[in-house]
């Protein structure tokens, strides 16, 4: 960018730059000629009188109160990070204290938190093909779920049916059907468990929830049985009482914080 | 500067210290006129961008036909017109005069610096293009194809080179707080640069790692490198304009070091609920919390530095600029703490809420300390003077209702879009909603804003062809004569009042 040529003032004589020293220096910049040489007073002075001296320290001592909310907030990060850390470890995802603990602690079936209703609500689109997605069943050909006697009823009948399966005619709501419901033993006690909890808590069902253990439980008890069951069996079933639970290992619902 | 024999006494001091002001004054100007000429160009192409994207917000249809200028290519061609064109060649352009005015050294490199400014440009106007035609990377805040590296890092490298040569080369002794941010943003920045295009790019490297890289670098180009430069700004102006010593030393220390290390960690919180390791966002969360201690240390620094100097603000337009960033990034900072704690995150995470807190912080923050800068730093590199005061005064009031508008509306639609969507009873076109009317007020007040920006490089634009040469004193917002006229207005206005009661 070349130098843009100032307007001259007519009051103020052209001064003759050859009297002064700084051109005569090869070393000097065309600026400082300029400053230099200026017989304008003001116009020489104009930095100094526009701009105020560069930038100075002052020395007032830091306020003691704010150094202890300081050291206040660095106890509140310790803390945080002691409680939110995940133990700094690469394989916890949940900042929640409680599931780190449990994670260090227990075994790897206890440390992963299961939401029984989102595994059944999964699982159930298998059965949705009989059953229909509101439960309703097929009149004359499936049973409903919604409403039904034996869904609300003890839930050691409901895992033995899921594990073996149900053949000849059954009363539904006062109704008959004679059809042949497959087994479902090859899914885990985990989602079998969870498709029942979902079942009994979906509609204008209400019964409470069944755990992966009583699942177990049942599939031991009942290894000997071949083939499906028939509705007289269920029925004798339902009069025994449900199987002892092996663990204390109750089912972990958490609400995912993420 | 040594072929000057200037007599050893006092008064000649004076005039010693007047030239070597005009000697580093004169040795930036091709440098930082390059940079700063080519800021300005890029933000009124970000904002014209902007506005297209705004009104895209509420008016689908709007050039929606074009690929070019759909929504996923204007939006991030705005964001990195902004960014690497208009707040780092500011950010250059600034921190290379402030670098020679405190060491009292020449700017070194007279050929090589302003050929980067160049340099810089063909790199940005290359990656704005590959955007537009859908070559972006996708990465936020890395759009730009990897190529342009090349173009960035041969500037970077003459950056630092420039900065440290001056810092070797300072005539005082004493390193003043301004040049600490500068140094530490200038040895910074290159690094998250160079490390976070790795990280992000690099083939082999993949899944949530580029997520964590992504937001590290998103936010310390905010803490690390725009932050110390805007800071440095602050901390050489105010006390500049003043003429009062920045209140205190201790103060200017610990917030200093406090940033340099508690800002790096803070970027993970933007992550909150993402499938990483729950000790990286802790870390992050942590990180940004104690960002209370620089932040609330250099409030109180520039707040005592001010006192008793705030009748400054009706004069100078510089100031005035200076003072709203200040008090900008205070207000961005606490909210930016706060808002990464998980339970502000649960709501504010993913709605306009955090648009709006990052225009509080590049904009009413780092753009406005740009703004003052500038109209500080243009008049000395070219020996001339603003043309028009009331034109200024228009851009301060465009700029700062606008942004105002624009962060207070969106902030709270943000919010309240948060909390609905954290109700699954409300449908989701209900909180779409919701949110138009704020939109819509984005659009408004983004366009004063641009409305400021074109003020500005209007002045800008008269300033380069030497409107103002003829002015003698700087360019005032308030001066003695406007003073007079005003209460001599308020006088007539308060005797027809009592003609007509």
């Amino acid at each position: 960018m070349s130098e843009t040529p100032k307007p001259t003032n007519p009051e103020v004589p052209t001064p003759d730059t050859n009297k002064y020293e700084g051109l005569r220096n090869p070393a000097l910049h065309p600026t400082d000629v300029e400053i230099r040489n200026s017989p304008d007073v003001l116009a020489m002075h104009q930095q100094i009188i526009r701009e105020m001296s560069e930038p100075k320290d002052g020395v007032a001592p830091t306020p003691v109160w704010l150094l202890m909310f300081f050291f206040a907030l660095i106890g509140w990060g310790g803390y945080y990070i002691a409680q939110h850390g995940g133990g700094f470890r690469a394989d916890v995802y949940n900042e929640n204290p409680a599931v780190l603990y449990r994670q260090a602690g227990g075994t790897a079936d206890a440390a992963k938190p299961v939401d029984l209703m989102a595994v059944g609500k999964r699982t159930f689109n298998n059965c949705t093909q009989c059953h229909q997605v509101n439960g309703a069943g097929i009149p004359g050909a499936f049973p409903p779920l919604d409403g039904a006697e034996r869904v609300s009823g003890p839930p050691h009948v409901l895992a033995a049916i899921l594990l073996h399966g149900l053949h000849g005619p059954i009363q539904v709501k006062g109704q008959t059907f004679n059809g042949d419901m497959p087994a479902w033993g090859q899914l885990s006690d985990e989602e079998i468990a969870g498709v029942i909890t979902y079942v009994r808590a979906s509609w204008s069902n209400k019964a409470p929830e069944v755990s992966p253990a009583l699942v177990k439980a049942m599939r031991t008890q009942t290894a000997a049985q071949a083939g499906p069951w028939t509705g007289a069996a269920l029925d004798a079933l339902a009069k025994e009482p449900p199987p002892a639970i092996e663990s204390e290992a109750a089912p972990v619902t958490e609400a995912k914080t993420n | 500067m040594a072929t000057l024999a200037v007599p050893n006494k006092p008064e000649a001091l004076e005039s010693q210290e007047l030239l070597t002001r005009v000697q580093t004054d004169r040795s930036c100007r091709q440098t930082v006129l390059i940079y700063y000429t080519s800021a300005v160009f890029w933000l009124l192409l970000g904002s014209v961008l902007a506005i297209l994207a705004s009104l895209k917000m509420h008016i689908p249809g709007f050039l929606a036909d074009w690929e070019w200028l759909t929504f996923g290519r204007v939006r991030p061609a705005h964001l990195n017109s902004m960014i690497y064109g208009w707040a780092v060649m500011a950010a250059i352009g600034t921190l290379l005069w402030l670098q020679a005015r405190m060491g009292r050294v020449r700017l070194p490199l007279p050929l090589l610096l302003p050929v980067s400014g160049l340099v810089w440009n063909v790199g940005v106007a290359y990656g704005m293009i590959a955007i537009l035609i859908g070559y972006s990377s996708s990465t936020e805040w890395l759009e730009f194809p990897v190529p342009v590296l090349g173009f960035f890092g041969f500037c970077l490298v003459l950056i630092i080179y420039a900065t440290l040569v001056m810092m070797m080369r300072r005539k005082v002794h004493h390193t003043y707080v301004s040049q600490w941010y500068i140094y530490g943003g200038v040895l910074w920045f290159p690094f998250l640069y160079v490390s976070a295009l790795i990280l992000t790019q690099a083939p082999h490297i993949n899944g949530t790692v580029r997520a964590i890289a992504n937001w590290w670098f998103a936010h310390n180009v905010l803490g690390l490198w725009l932050t110390p430069i805007g800071l440095a700004s602050a901390y050489y102006f105010i006390p500049k304009v003043t003429g009062r010593p920045v209140h205190s030393y201790h103060l200017s220390l610990l917030g200093f070091w406090t940033l340099a290390l508690f800002y790096n960690w803070a970027g993970t919180h933007h992550l909150v609920g993402g499938p990483i390791p729950a000790w990286v966002i802790t870390v992050g969360i942590v990180g940004s919390m104690m960002m209370f201690i620089p932040v609330t240390t250099v409030a109180i620094n520039h707040h005592m530095t001010m006192l008793g100097q705030f009748h400054h603000l009706r004069t100078s337009p510089t100031l005035r600029f200076v003072v709203f960033g200040a008090m900008s990034y205070t207000l961005v900072s606490f909210h930016g703490s706060l808002a990464a704690l998980r339970s502000f995150s649960e709501v504010a995470h993913f709605t306009h809420h955090t648009i709006a807190h990052s225009h509080l912080g590049v904009y009413c923050f780092f753009t406005m300390m740009m703004f003052g800068a500038m109209y500080y730093i243009f008049p000395r590199i070219l020996r001339r003077e603003w043309s028009s005061a009331p034109l200024i005064k228009v851009h301060f009031w465009t700029t700062a209702i606008g942004s105002i508008v624009y962060v207070v509306g969106l902030g709270w639609a943000g919010w309240v879009q948060g909390s609905m969507m954290n109700n699954p009873d409300i449908p989701f076109m209900d909180v779409v909603k919701y949110t138009i009317p704020w939109l819509e007020s984005r659009s408004v007040a983004g366009t004063l804003m641009s409305v400021g920006h074109f003020v500005f490089a209007y002045l800008v634009w008269r300033m380069l062809r030497g409107d103002g040469a003829d002015q003698q004193g700087p360019t005032l917002l308030t001066t003695a004569r406007s003073l007079r006229k005003q209460r001599e207005r308020k006088a007539r206005a308060r005797e027809r009042a009592r003609e007509v009661a």
